[in-house]
């Protein structure tokens, strides 16, 4: 056999194989790993209720089969149906750590579907070792990869993320906004209050909110800048969110504070207090809370003080 | 004068003084409604503004209505829209969909140039001298109609594509009642067929102008005249009988003896009589104009999966007479890629179909209106007020007691074994994550109304769409089992209005002002002494960061729920932020079972979620 002979079949020999690759990629034989995540997949996705008792045991098997099923997965991770978006986070949250480093490769992705919801799959794994691929992600142009990310980076909890969640706390979308004042709560190490504080008066509620809830969860340190914001703010809806970041679970400190505002000329605070104070769970509240009942004129805020003493028993 | 405007029907269909009484009354329910909604809101710490929704939680696809996106960054003036709708004539605001609002971006709509027409139906209308005024006037803007349609397909030298389009559509619309009976492979494989057909449609809508076919349907809507639509009957016809062939199809002037129309009708003008009608038209670009000047009709069409009047506009106008209108899908008032006029102006009628009937519209709109008559409307599936993408579909009965019935064949296999699609009745859809849908519009004026319907219906949409039910008067019943009566599923806007009278509403769950998924959806019910019964999620819910409202104005009120968790002024948490649910009743004295509401108190026991009785 010359040479030329030689390369010519060799050449043939090499494109035979690609071939039979590509085709099998296309179309794999039946017992293919990729056959079998498919299968599994469509029935773990189904949403039909008479499917339904197919979906956990096929969750299952494709957790079971763990790193060997990655690869498949992760060409659904573009897929814009969200009961497979679900779905798809729940096994990969079953798989867990040995996942990340795939899903981190998918964060460069152009689709945008994918890339948001490698980030999500990450958040729901929790592991520390996707943050530092993460927080690069939170100055992406797409903002709705920016929520997916404070999202992820607050459901991981690592402080190493803090410096980045509270710059997304003055992101100009509120979304982002939202979600990085959540991850704060989550992470609270290294959150400075009054970042904070200072989105109380932000335009959306949901970033008031959970600003609000997250200097709740923090926890008694914010009980001293939260006391001060309130003596400066003449934003009574501020003001009211304020009061609800002082509903520190079990601190009687919190309740003292509360009880300062009891009687406080607006209706809004006052239901603001009986919420805050039913919040805190201590025993302390309750005579405030009587008071406020015997003397409440307002019906919301006189059943926010009922029902908050009801949470005391 | 011979030709007249739209704008000029619209003027007649409104008396003058009966606007500025409506607008006065309409603006008191809405300053009512206004104050009361920032009153409870104060108790939530936030403000109207709070209400507001984005237009782009996902990257927007350039099929979204402009209206769809006003009302969602200022969703309490669709509350204004809906309360009004009532009191105008909804044709104008199928305009102001089509012509003052921004078009949609994939779909560019151009100037048409007029191109000389090959033939013109006129031609075949010039009969031995006689003068058939009607038949001329109708020609001349079918002469236009066709000339648009017959540019449009120059135009674009790919009529293949339309009719890939028009096959595409088709299957997105389409059920198959067979489903129920599938493997959950072979429902997956479904699934990925109708997912590549609507990529392919993405692209084909964003190659082709399809917006022309709507423009055209304007330009249409602006030569159909008093001469023709809202005058008397014509000089009446003493010859006999006449027919003859059009390359258009056939033309048929009838008398006043009962007359049996059948075949590939184009037009038909019928002075009297009960008349029965079998249209049997074939593949697309097809239009039909029948004018039926008295007696109790008939009106057949034959079933076709594929519409035969795509691409097309068409009129039914029936002046007399208790009519039956009988057709499979896309036909009575259906537009798609073009227009669909169905104008009933009296009698007690009925109205039976399958898919995409009774006020449908898709890439353009469908008008199904009545004047008058105890009627009765029955259809399964995408009826009565229904508007795909970049559509708009418009029931709009002015008087009488009517029943509408949506839904009992296409089984929810989704999410029930026993219950049916309804997606009627005023209700907006569009293609998850695809294609943004449309704006659909169920208005009643009067009477004592009986509104049935499954699942998705009665003011409600899905996908960055709009629905709404207006109905001003009379003692109705709403009955629904679940996404219905003001509800929104998926970034998209649901309203029900309700004028006055002592109403009924009834069902299950995610209705009665409920939105869910960063949607908005409100009921409100302006006067009245009402019902309102239902399980769970429902009476003023939000849900997964939408917003929904109940209010109710006036009367002595009842209201009825089964799990008092999740109704009455209730929004979840998602997205570790919260949903907002609404609760308003500012008057009378008022029943509350099973839930957290009392008559003259305020209650709040969800984070998100509040009810105030006045």
């Amino acid at each position: 056999m010359s040479n030329k002979t030689f390369i010519s079949a060799m050449v043939l020999l090499i494109a035979v194989a690609y071939g039979v690759a590509a085709a099998e990629e296309a179309f794999p034989p039946p017992d293919s790993i990729g056959r079998i995540v498919d299968s599994l997949f469509i029935r773990a996705s189904s949403g039909e209720i008479r499917f339904q008792a197919e979906v956990e045991p096929s969750r299952k098997a494709l957790i079971a089969l763990g790193i060997k099923a990655v690869p498949r997965l992760l060409s659904k991770l573009d897929t814009r149906d969200a009961r497979e978006m679900l779905e798809i986070t729940e096994i990969f949250k079953g798989i867990g750590e040995s996942a990340v480093e795939s899903l981190i490769s998918v964060l460069r992705s152009d689709d945008g579907f994918a890339r948001r919801l490698a980030i999500r799959c990450l958040g729901e794994i929790k592991s520390d070792k996707a943050v530092w691929s993460l927080q690069a992600m939170a100055q992406h142009r797409d903002f709705r990869t920016r929520v997916e990310t404070m999202t992820a980076l607050g459901n991981i909890g690592s402080p190493a993320a803090s410096a980045a969640v509270q710059t997304g706390l003055n992101d100009s979308i509120e979304l982002v906004a939202t979600a990085a004042a959540a991850a704060c709560g989550k992470i609270k190490k290294d959150i400075d209050p009054n970042a904070l504080l200072a989105v109380l008066t932000h335009r959306y509620y949901g970033v008031r909110y959970a600003a609000a809830r997250s200097l709740a969860l923090i926890g008694e340190s914010v009980i001293a800048p939260v006391s001060a914001y309130l003596d400066s703010s003449d934003d009574i809806n501020a003001k009211c969110f304020a009061i609800l970041s002082l509903a520190v679970k079990g601190s009687e400190k919190s309740v003292r504070t509360l009880s300062r505002f009891a009687e406080s000329e607006s209706w809004q605070v006052r239901t603001a207090v009986a919420d805050a104070l039913g919040m805190t769970k201590v025993r302390k509240a309750e005579p405030i809370l009587k008071k406020m009942i015997a003397k409440e004129n307002h019906p919301l805020a006189a059943a926010k003080a009922k029902a908050a003493l009801a949470l005391l028993d | 004068m011979l030709i007249c405007g739209m704008k000029k029907i619209i003027l007649i269909w409104i008396a003058a003084a009966a606007v500025v009484q409506a607008e006065d009354a309409g603006k008191n329910v809405l300053a009512r409604f206004d104050e009361a909604l920032a009153d409870a809101l104060a108790g939530l710490y936030m403000t109207p503004a709070d209400l507001s929704l984005r237009d782009d939680y996902l990257e927007k696809d350039g099929f979204r209505m402009a209206i769809v996106d006003r009302y969602l960054k200022s969703p309490l003036e669709l509350v204004g829209f809906a309360s009004t709708l009532a009191d105008s004539a909804v044709e104008n605001t199928v305009f102001r969909f089509f012509r003052e609002s921004p078009y949609p971006a994939a779909v560019k709509p151009r100037p048409f140039v007029m191109a000389p027409p090959e033939s013109t139906v006129a031609e075949y209308c010039d009969i031995g001298g006689l003068d058939f005024g009607t038949l001329y006037r109708l020609a001349y803007f079918i002469q236009k109609e066709t000339r648009l349609r017959q540019n449009l397909t120059v135009v674009e030298e790919r009529s293949a594509t339309f009719d890939s389009i028009i096959f595409g559509l088709t299957v997105l619309l389409e059920e198959d009642v067979m489903d129920e009976f599938r493997s959950v492979d072979e429902l997956d494989s479904i699934q990925r067929y109708e997912e590549s057909w609507t990529k392919k449609l993405v692209d084909l809508l964003g190659n082709v102008d399809a917006g022309v076919p709507a423009v055209a349907c304007l330009e249409f809507l602006d030569f159909i005249g008093d001469s023709i639509l809202n005058s008397g009957p014509p000089p009446v016809f003493d010859g006999e009988y006449l027919e003859f062939t059009t390359p258009y199809g056939k033309v048929c002037i009838g008398d006043t003896a009962s007359q049996y129309y059948y075949g590939d009708l184009f037009i038909v003008i019928d002075y009297g009589g009960d008349d029965t009608y079998l249209v049997q038209r074939e593949g697309g670009h097809k239009s039909t104009y029948i004018l039926d000047y008295g007696g109790d009709d008939s009106y057949n069409f034959e079933r076709s999966r594929i519409s035969p009047f795509a691409l097309g506009m068409s009129i039914v106008a029936d002046f007399a007479g208790d009519d039956i209108y009988s057709g499979g899908s896309w036909c009575i008032g259906a537009g798609l890629l073009g227009g669909g006029i169905w104008w009933d102006k009296s009698g007690d009628d009925r109205y039976f179909g399958d898919t995409f009937t009774m006020g449908a519209g898709c890439l353009g709109f469908g008008i199904l209106r009545d004047d008058g008559g105890n009627d009765i409307y029955q259809a399964a599936l995408f009826s009565q007020g229904f508007g795909f993408v970049a559509g708009a579909g418009v029931l709009y009965d002015r008087d009488g007691n009517d029943r509408y019935s949506a839904g009992g064949k296409y089984k929810d296999i989704l999410r029930y074994s026993d219950h049916y699609l309804s997606l009627s009745q005023g209700f907006g859809y569009g293609i998850r994550p695809y294609l943004s849908g449309g704006v659909g519009l169920l208005v009643d004026n009067g009477g004592n109304d009986v509104y049935e319907s499954d699942i998705f219906a009665q003011g409600c949409s899905y996908w960055w769409s709009l629905g709404v039910l207006s109905d001003k008067s009379g003692h109705d019943k709403y009955l629904s089992y679940q996404y219905a009566q003001g509800c929104g599923t998926h970034m998209t806007l649901g309203c029900l209005y309700d004028g006055s009278g002592n109403d009924l509403y009834f069902g299950k769950g995610l209705m009665q002002g409920c939105g869910h998924d960063r949607s908005f959806a409100a009921l409100l019910d302006a006067a009245g002494d009402d019902n309102y019964i239902a399980y769970d999620l429902s009476q003023g819910a939000g849900s997964a960061n939408g917003n929904g409202l109940l209010v109710d104005l006036q009367g002595n009120d009842a209201y009825v729920v089964k799990d008092a968790k999740n109704t009455q002024g209730y929004g979840n948490e998602r997205r570790d932020y919260g949903s907002i649910g609404i609760m308003i009743d500012m008057g009378g004295r008022d029943s509350y079972a099973g839930g957290q509401g009392a008559d003259s108190t305020w209650w709040s026991k969800a984070a998100w979620g509040i009810g105030m009785d006045k």
